[in-house]
């Protein structure tokens, strides 16, 4: 084993951390302003992707078609919102898991009407097949990822501190009764919020395609780890998600290479729950956890 | 108890003693079944999660262990002796895992627990003795005075008699100082600590209980189908123990078993392999979730406030 | 909205659901002269790939079989069931579907397990059974009622095994999925002998890269990887052997060979050094392989896999059976089956006997390679 083959496994770490990470924060950020548990974030990110595969069979151009998906993504969850979560403002934690479960069955089925239950693949950003980096290889759609997921913290860092809708979001996370007070209309701010994490799960979606194909039942594993790693990271803290994403990937990759493949994700859990104990409120804490 | 309580279990009682003996199906039989078992198990979790309002992800976990216990040492042991084997080392890792892991809360608990149960999935898959996919076959049915219990209206009584004495015994935790307790716990735990409840104890005795019944529902399960493997103990089995509690309604033991019976029905409609049913089951959960936060219970109940 | 009427709602939808339910599990009423056949498949979860595809090519022969006047005059039916990867779900639908007299056989599932799980209440109701999956032990455990319409596990190993011997390939790494079909091709090789196995790794059907795994096998310098798995993960692996410049030959068993890893795979640089057992040979098909092949280009627009072969071919051997059975009863039909000899498929010719339970085996195997991102026969 040497240390080139340990940066092998970093890299594909962190490159999965990052989609992880995406995903765990689209969940925080529906979660703060909603109180919303998403568990059919990932599925979110199946749609975009398997719609971005149909909408280049349209023969639209690639970029076109994945900023179309996205967008269209951001519609359907609009709708969901109007559907399921603004009728029942006041649920709780278990309500909304429950609900979304149910979501979920409804996007996987639907899905399998359109697209049947095949995988479909997305081409990667590039046909280069890798680069070398100090004794590892990298691909560029590798690169592409932790560079967009890099690129989209700091726009939602700037999007949060320095815009007025940002900031209202924030607001409505930490005080609902307040913000309304003020005069923030909360109802929108909501589904502004709802809307923005389920574009960032389909661009996770977007991203990840290329790397593993996807079909109507991929959106299950994306949640579970989206889900895990901001818990991991502290639930509601969007820095948590980020770290949280990244440790995961971490773990999942370090623990297949230099441990053992077949228990690769028995020790990652194992550490997920170890690192719970020791923290309970998930690596930076939590904010609004109970 | 109220009137309206005593009919309601004298009509159940009835309605148990006359099904096997009115329907031929063994269709119909096998789902009773099927529904006892699960009826059985959501029993340990209205304590957790309707009293106590800790969740568990990861249950299959437990229901699994008990029933490979009890496969693995009913041929050395006995049936019986198995499933107790299988009930008491699901209490025993129950207690276990439950003391350290109940002092999360929440979401931290959710992601806690659904590990635990995929750690042991992974474990069943792997281990030599567990034999992964392919499982073990050829477990012995029980029996009573020489006779096996191996076709669905035998096993019907037996399941029968076992999920109304675990619902019975339950019901009786629920309504003793120990269900004020877990209620106590649950509203408010740090006031609960004021009270002097011994929190962290009364949490992983409740979690323990729980993991007894889904140990001894395994065991059943094993004994029933005389076959076994890990993939009868996915996370998506947790999962669906929490939405039978969600449909039926966590707060009651009706509701687990209107949930159970309404699952089981609901999982051979679905087996059909019809995509609609399945895209209808899927909008039916969002409904009810959204309507009836209490459950389907809820549903019985008011329509009973109604005739009044 | 008033929560009265919300009440309401929700009772109005719990009706209709059931009422839907019940119309579903009361068996249909479909015309009382059809020949019913009960199908167990995974259709839904990650399996449900295979499984979709195998109930597809059931279909397809079924309305082959139909439009060209059915058996004895009678169309053929088939009544589905999915078990979603469930052993124990697949028992309850066996009892399901067994219980209705009018079924003379299963065929099902895709999954090992399943089928271990209900094959001794096939024995026990002398329902006969076509079992499309690969589980070798399967038709070794002296069940007279199981019928194999794939090729199975062992075969497949030991045909790549023998390619690796001829090509001098001696040094042989592992790298398998961690369900039943992966882990059963690991097993069956780390038991055979005279061989040198310097590398095995497992992979879980969910993750999505493999590059750690494929690292440790590369740091052990293999000659020839075995890429023991299904869809699409085989792909996946294979795009990430390329990307770790990993030049070794690579080995895949039949299961690998989809339209789905083909795209997972596309590009890669490790396609020149793939090779994939098949069944198919798209470009030149046998003569007993046309009507197939045919049938799923003008219903599903694409080649034919190794599980659209094995939906189709349990139904032509079913059919067989049907046709030279004296009644059609369980039975006749099991006793008829015994008597299948050089039964033409699109995925091999089917033999069996009172002793010979894998109707297929090496002969049927043909080596596949990507090109051009379809698969093409290439004769190592």
């Amino acid at each position: 084993m040497s240390a080139a083959d340990v940066l092998q496994f970093v890299l594909s770490g962190i490159t999965m951390g990052s989609v992880y990470a995406i995903i765990a924060l689209s969940f925080t950020i529906i979660f703060n302003a909603t109180g919303v548990v998403n568990f059919a974030q990932g599925d979110f990110a199946m749609l975009a992707g398997l719609m971005a595969v149909s909408f280049i069979g349209f023969d639209l151009p690639i970029l076109v078609a994945v900023i179309v998906a996205i967008a269209a993504t951001g519609v359907v969850g609009g709708a969901i919102y109007a559907l399921t979560v603004a009728p029942i403002p006041r649920a709780g934690h278990f309500t909304s898991i429950a609900v979304t479960l149910g979501l979920s069955i409804v996007l996987q089925k639907g899905a399998q009407f359109i697209w049947g239950t095949e995988s479909h693949m997305l081409a990667p950003v590039s046909s280069r097949e890798t680069l070398h980096f100090a004794g590892a290889t990298i691909t560029p759609q590798a690169i592409f990822i932790l560079v967009t997921s890099a690129l989209m913290m700091v726009l939602l860092y700037a999007y949060f501190k320095h815009t007025r809708a940002g900031q209202a979001v924030l607001a409505c996370s930490e005080n609902r009764e307040a913000a309304g007070l003020v005069g923030i209309d909360v109802r929108w701010v909501r589904a502004e919020a709802y809307v923005l994490g389920c574009v960032l799960g389909a661009l996770a979606g977007i991203l990840v395609m290329p790397i593993t194909t996807m079909s109507n039942t991929s959106g299950l594993v994306l949640t579970i780890k989206g889900f895990s790693a901001a818990v991991l990271g502290g639930f509601g803290s969007a820095a948590g998600a980020v770290i949280g994403g990244l440790v995961l990937g971490l773990l999942e990759s370090l623990s297949a290479g230099l441990i053992s493949s077949s228990y690769q994700n028995l020790i990652a859990l194992l550490v997920v729950v170890l690192i719970l104990m020791f923290r309970s409120g998930g690596l930076l804490g939590t904010r609004t956890l109970h | 108890m109220a009137p309206a309580r005593v009919t309601a279990l004298a009509l159940t009682a009835v309605a148990l003693v006359a099904f096997p003996l009115a329907v031929g199906s063994k269709v119909w039989l096998n789902l009773a079944v099927l529904s006892g078992i699960y009826l059985v198990l959501t029993a340990g979790l209205i304590l957790l999660f309707g009293y106590a309002q800790q969740w568990s992800f990861g249950h299959a976990g437990f229901f699994g262990f008990g029933a490979y216990v009890s496969a693995l040492s009913a041929p050395h042991a006995g049936v019986w002796t198995g499933m107790a084997a299988g009930t008491v080392a699901a209490w025993v890792l129950g207690y276990a895992i439950g003391r350290p892991i109940l002092r999360l809360k929440g979401l931290s608990l959710a992601l806690a627990t659904l590990a635990f149960g995929e750690i042991m999935h992974i474990l069943f898959t792997e281990l030599r003795i567990t034999k992964g996919a392919i499982g073990i076959s050829g477990i012995p049915s029980p029996s009573i005075g020489g006779i096996e219990i191996d076709t669905p209206r035998s096993y019907y009584w037996l399941v029968a008699t076992v999920a109304c004495a675990v619902l019975a015994f339950s019901h009786n935790i629920g309504r003793s100082h120990i269900g004020r307790a877990l209620r106590a716990l649950g509203g408010n735990e740090a006031a609960a600590k004021v009270v002097g409840i011994n929190i962290a104890e009364a949490k992983a005795q409740v979690f323990a209980y729980s993991a007894a019944l889904a140990g001894l529902a395994g065991a059943l399960y094993a004994h029933y189908f005389t076959f076994i493997s890990a993939d009868s103990f996915r996370s998506d089995f947790s999962i669906l123990m929490v939405v039978i509690i969600a449909v039926g309604g966590k707060d009651s033991f009706w509701g687990a078993a209107l949930g159970s019976i309404f699952l089981t029905v609901a999982m051979q409609v679905l087996r059909v392999q019809s995509q609609y049913a399945m895209l209808f089951y899927g909008l039916l959960l969002i409904v009810v979730f959204m309507y009836l936060p209490g459950g389907l219970v809820s549903l019985v109940r008011s329509a009973a406030v109604w005739r009044r | 909205m008033r929560l009265q009427s919300l009440r309401g709602v929700g009772i109005a939808l719990a009706l209709v659901f059931s009422i839907v339910g019940v119309k579903e599990i009361v068996p249909a009423y479909a015309q009382e002269q059809s020949i019913k056949l009960g199908v167990i498949l995974t259709l839904s979860g990650p399996p449900g790939r295979a499984g979709n595809r195998q109930k597809d090519g059931a279909q397809l022969a079924v309305d082959a079989i139909n439009a060209a006047g059915g058996i004895k005059g009678r169309r053929l039916q088939l009544v589905i069931q999915d078990d979603a990867g469930d052993p124990n779900a697949a028992v309850t639908a066996f009892n399901t579907l067994a219980a209705q007299d009018d079924i003379v056989a299963i065929y099902g599932s895709t999954i090992g397990s399943s089928t271990m799980a209900f094959a001794p209440l096939a024995k026990r109701a002398g329902i006969p059974v076509a079992v499309p999956n690969a589980t070798y032990q399967i038709t070794r455990l002296g069940n007279e009622f199981l019928f194999r319409v794939a090729v199975p596990g062992d075969v497949e190993v030991k045909a790549a095994v023998d390619l690796a011997k001829k090509k001098g390939w001696k040094r042989i790494a592992m790298l398998h999925s961690n369900d039943a079909y992966g882990k059963q091709g690991a097993d069956l090789l780390a038991e055979m002998k005279d061989l040198e196995v310097v590398a095995s790794e497992s992979f879980a059907t969910n993750s999505t890269d493999y590059t750690p795994q494929l690292t440790k096998i590369r740091a052990a310098r293999p000659d020839v990887i075995f890429i023991w798995g299904g869809v699409p993960f085989t792909g996946t692996a294979v795009k990430n052997a390329g990307q770790l410049g990993i030049t070794a030959p690579l080995i895949s068993p039949t299961a690998a060979g989809a339209p789905a890893n083909v795209a997972a795979a596309a590009g890669s640089s490790a396609l020149a050094n793939w090779q994939i057992m098949g069944v198919i040979d798209p470009a030149n098909p046998l003569p007993r392989q046309k009507a197939g092949i045919e049938a799923t280009q003008a219903k599903f627009k694409n080649d034919p896999d190794v599980f659209i072969a094995s939906g189709w071919d349990a139904i032509q051997v079913l059919a067989a059976g049907l046709k030279n059975a004296a009644a059609i009863t369980r039975p006749a039909l099991k006793t008829a089956l015994e008597g299948v000899k050089g039964l033409e498929g699109m995925g091999g010719v089917y033999t069996y006997s009172a002793t010979q339970r894998d109707g297929t085996g090496a002969d049927s195997l043909i080596w596949l390679k990507v090109v051009d991102n379809k698969l093409v026969r290439n004769d190592p």
